[in-house]
């Protein structure tokens, strides 16, 4: 009923470049399915063909295994939530939610029963007779959410919906976005360049760079197992710290800035094909002092740090990069002294330093942590 | 490698890219049964909602206007037949006849006195309007009434004032000491008159795009201005008038064409006299063709007219344009 | 002490003025109520305010069917002009076509065509209609207007553009996207255009003097001249109540959307 696949699916704008290139994935049914990507990936572009508002270039789009490329955007079955939310301004709440039913011509007393619902699962049922403008930025997109759900299309797409809404307010749309997609149990592609709410919304992330996939997995895949640089320090708040390393394989250690020196595992050397690699670091892997553990060193000296209540975050200088470290509690450290950080070396993400690929990441055993909560709940 | 050999291998690396794309777009590519026709929506619905205008256009502006010079070079018959052709005959005609030429003086003097004043003193109105004053809403409105002035209505009006007998105008100047005026009846005077009431009829719409002009300046500009303590004077001069350029080249354009274009104030005021000193080219263009049936000198007159609408508009495009954005 | 006079040194400007532009205005008004003897003696205000000349003005010329005349004639081409300028407006701001830019620069050179200088094969093209003494000559060669077109497409732009993509998704025909979204959305700059076709179309002059010659199908302004040459002599009273009629429904209409018009003629001509 409401299964998507796109097939090689590509668009070029000026039929010399691609905005969105080779796109091969398919959707499940009732799926909340996450496209992210910086600005300009061609998040939107995808999401469009996906719609019917930008012609396909190339590559197939199926609908309910119907092949739907040439399908009017209305006789694609989904509904679509904007950023700036798309509401007739001329229009109020209860008519913005009827709009597309009346086009439709559905029967009154279904639309009526339809708008009662939609307003109150969404709580709007007191603002039904404003115009948006009597509206704040939430309800609006309330609105724009309402709309969607009287369509009772099986598909929803929504790009970058929650972006023109303060930070609280958008934590809070999120779970909201969430809990309606289950209730109502469609499909969802959903838009956005935060990774944070890529993370905390998806059941599958798609990540783009340059109208290319990156990878596709669920959010926990993709943070533990990054196919390549780019996706390892994009999804992570703050992001991976990174730095260029030599490979010495005499005595099979790496050597950063030629100063700090990593000795590597076995495994490590043996994954790694040239001579130049990336080496990246999670910033809650690192912790103060030397720990029996945490067998690499770094002797630092503190460039920032910023105290957020639970979690203190530190910057400091390797070589020229600055990474940053995350550590629970507060920590009233004094900028420019010296300290002590270290990290245990099997949480070492290592990449190609040509390919950008990732050629060794840490184990991550997903099946460990089911069986452990399985266990807990027998 | 220098910097155009960098620059020659990026664009070949851009030509390579775009061979591919368009490749995989030709090998890729779902071909739609429907395409044709798909295709060509955008195209029929643009010409069946432009197809109103397109007619209108077609059939009262364009064809009139070329109908217009073709009839310029012939001589017709009473029925605007065109008869005989004359090739650029009427236009020789037209420059030697001593009637035309004095013809085109007044509207050339008229032009001069009506244009400068009139964007002049809708520029003051507008600037004592701008003013954050209480009522001051009262006084724009009065300023702009002007604009639903008919032209029949306004000429009668002043018809009435500048009257020998009745009028009221010699009255207040004789309050003054100042000897009564023939308004109407001498010639130099006629087209003054005109232009009076000319200026008068033009000042609501300069006034309304002035201000509409001077309300688009960025406040903020004045703001740090004041903080600088500039005076009025200098405020207007160095922000007001340069911001405002752009407002003011385009209303002084469109008084222009439309000073060329007066012809009810003419009908209803003198009739072209007295001794055709307010024989304006719309009025003699009326006159050759609809009182005397000279189509051919008529038309001959009115491409004349065309083409200094035609260069007054382009330079408003032309540098008007460029203008409006920056300052 | 600046602070004090500079309020009242504008007071005074814009008071001299306001008396000086608005003073014939008024002193038509005036007139209007003084008899012959009145006019005569110069009197700027009249001693009674009587009905007389207003009376006497209906009797003079059949005013009422100019009025009625006007009337018909500036609706119509005020709806026409709505109408067509808004399906012109509505291609340029949301139906892309190949050749569009060329299609919109003919429509600017229609500004560059006074219609002083198509007058006459335009009269010609009247008479062979047969549509001379028919609103039809009046109304129809002023339906289509550059200006308009671009003072509504400018409005119609500032739509955005994922209303219009929203409405594809939920079905709309363009056409239906035109009139319950563009046409409501836009209803301001309708209101505009729609009073500057009114005015301008009430107070046309040589057009209806071409292609009227009976007295049944004259406008007002045609009526006005008439009047002035019928009375001229002397019943300057009647004639000025003539005027003061043919002028208050413009300037009504124009106090009433005095600020609507300024916005829209600065935005329309301007961007
Ligand atoms: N209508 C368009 N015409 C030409 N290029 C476009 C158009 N829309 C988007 N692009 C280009 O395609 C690329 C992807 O854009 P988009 O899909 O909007 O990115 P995102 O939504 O991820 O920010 C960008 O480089 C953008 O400049
Ligand atoms: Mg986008």
């Amino acid at each position: 009923m409401n299964h998507i696949e796109l097939q090689h699916l590509s668009k070029s704008y000026d039929q010399s470049s691609f905005a969105v290139e080779d796109v091969t994935v398919s959707i499940e049914q009732g799926e909340f399915f996450i496209l992210v990507g910086p600005s300009g990936c061609g998040k939107s572009t995808m999401l469009r063909m996906i719609a019917g508002l930008e012609k396909i270039s190339a590559g197939k789009l199926y609908i309910d295994h119907q092949l739907a490329n040439h399908l009017l955007p209305s006789q694609r079955n989904l509904s679509m939530v904007f950023q700036n939310y798309a509401l007739y301004p001329h229009l109020n709440v209860e008519e913005n939610i009827l709009f597309g039913l009346k086009v439709r011509k559905i029967k009154k007393t279904v639309q009526r029963q339809r708008c009662e619902e939609a307003a109150a699962l969404l709580g709007l049922t007191d603002y039904l007779k404003r115009k948006p403008r009597e509206l704040s930025g939430g309800q609006r997109q309330r609105v724009a959410l309402a709309r969607a759900v009287v369509s009772e299309a099986p598909i929803c797409l929504m790009d970058e919906p929650l972006s023109n809404l303060d930070a609280k307010l958008r934590g809070q749309m999120r779970t909201e976005i969430r809990q309606l997609q289950r209730k109502l149990g469609i499909t969802m592609i959903y838009v956005t360049h935060d990774q944070v709410e890529a993370m905390t919304m998806g059941d599958r992330i798609m990540v783009m760079k340059d109208g290319k996939v990156q990878q596709v997995g669920t959010p926990l895949e993709i943070y533990n197992k990054p196919k390549n640089l780019f996706v390892a320090t994009f999804i992570g708040a703050p992001p991976m710290n990174i730095a260029k390393a030599e490979v010495d394989r005499l005595n099979k250690q790496l050597i950063l800035k030629n100063e700090i020196v990593i000795t590597l595992t076995e495994e490590q050397l043996f994954s790694l094909k040239s001579d130049i690699v990336y080496i990246g670091v999670r910033p809650e892997q690192m912790a103060y002092g030397k720990g029996s553990n945490r067998d690499a060193h770094l002797n630092v000296s503190l460039s920032n740090i910023e105290v957020l209540g639970n979690e203190t975050l530190l910057a400091f200088n390797v070589g020229d990069d600055i990474w940053k470290a995350k550590w629970l509690g507060q920590w009233p450290l004094d900028i420019n002294k010296r300290t002590e950080i270290s990290f245990p070396k099997e949480q070492l993400y290592l990449f190609d330093g040509k390919t950008e690929e990732t050629l060794f990441s840490p184990v991550w055993n997903e099946n460990v942590l089911k069986e452990v909560l399985a266990g807990e709940s027998r | 490698m220098n910097l155009v050999e960098v620059k020659a291998q990026g664009q070949q690396e851009a030509t390579l890219e775009a061979e591919r794309v368009r490749e995989i777009i030709a090998e890729k590519q779902v071909i739609s049964h429907q395409n044709v026709w798909r295709k060509t929506t955008n195209i029929r619905l643009a010409i069946l909602y432009l197809l109103p205008s397109i007619i209108l256009f077609s059939v009262f502006l364009f064809y009139p206007m070329f109908k217009t010079v073709y009839l310029s070079f012939f001589l017709t018959d009473a029925r605007g037949a065109a008869a005989v052709f004359v090739g650029l005959e009427n236009y020789l005609y037209l420059l030697q006849s001593a009637r035309f030429q004095k013809s085109m003086v007044s509207t050339s003097l008229f032009v001069l006195y009506t244009v400068p004043t009139s964007v002049i003193i809708g520029l003051f109105l507008a600037l004592i309007a701008n003013e954050k004053l209480r009522g001051i809403g009262f006084f724009r409105t009065i300023f702009s009434s002007t604009m639903g002035m008919s032209v029949a209505a306004s000429a009668v009006i002043w018809l009435f004032l500048f009257h020998p007998t009745v009028g009221i105008i010699n009255n207040f100047l004789g309050l003054f000491g100042i000897p009564a005026v023939g308004w109407l009846l001498d010639p130099t005077w006629a087209l003054i008159s005109i232009a009076i009431t000319t200026i008068w009829m033009n000042l609501g719409f300069s006034f309304l795009i002035i201000l509409g002009g001077l309300q688009n300046i960025d406040t903020h500009l004045y703001e740090s201005a004041n903080i600088d303590g500039a005076g009025y004077f200098y405020q207007l001069r160095r922000i007001t008038v340069p911001m405002l350029s752009p407002t003011l080249f385009f209303i002084i354009t469109i008084t222009f064409i439309n000073s060329f274009q007066s012809f009810g104030q003419v009908d209803i005021l003198t009739r072209g006299g007295p001794a055709e000193s307010t024989n304006l080219i719309v009025y003699s263009i009326y006159q050759d063709a609809f009182i005397n049936y000279q189509f051919g000198t008529a038309s001959a007159q009115a491409v004349i007219l065309f083409l200094i609408v035609f260069v007054l508009t382009f330079l408003q495009f032309k540098f008007g344009e460029r203008k409006v954005h920056y300052q | 002490m600046r602070k004090r006079i500079r309020p009242i040194i504008f007071y005074l400007l814009l008071a001299l003025s306001a008396i000086l532009i608005f003073f014939p205005i008024l002193f038509a008004f005036f007139v209007s109520f003084m008899n012959g003897a009145e006019v005569l003696s110069r009197a700027v205000f009249p001693s009674t305010f009587e009905f007389d000349n207003y009376e006497r003005v209906f009797g003079t010329v059949p005013l009422m069917h100019y009025l009625k005349n006007s009337f018909i004639v500036s609706s119509i081409v005020m709806l026409g002009q709505l109408v067509v300028c808004s399906l012109s407006a509505f291609v340029f701001a949301f139906i892309p076509f190949k050749g569009r830019t060329v299609v919109f620069l003919i429509f600017i050179s229609t500004l560059m065509i006074p219609w002083e200088a198509a007058m006459i094969p335009n009269f010609l093209t009247i008479q062979s209609l047969g549509w001379m003494n028919s609103y039809l000559s009046m109304t129809v060669p002023f339906f289509a207007l550059a200006f308009g077109t671009f003072l509504l497409r400018q409005h119609f732009k500032t739509i955005p553009h994922e209303l219009y993509e929203a409405s594809q998704i939920e079905g709309l025909s363009r056409f239906q996207f035109f009139y319950k979204v563009v046409i409501p959305y836009a209803k301001t700059s309708l209101v505009t255009l729609g009073i500057y076709g009114f005015l301008t179309t009430w107070n046309m002059y040589l057009w209806p003097l071409l292609v009227t010659t009976n007295d049944m199908k004259r406008t007002v302004q045609i009526g006005l001249k008439q009047l002035q040459t019928v009375e001229v002599s002397t019943e300057w009273g009647v004639v000025m109540a003539g005027v003061v009629i043919v002028i208050l429904p413009t300037l009504i209409l124009l106090f009433v959307g005095q600020k609507q018009l300024q916005k829209g003629l600065t935005q329309g001509a301007l961007k």
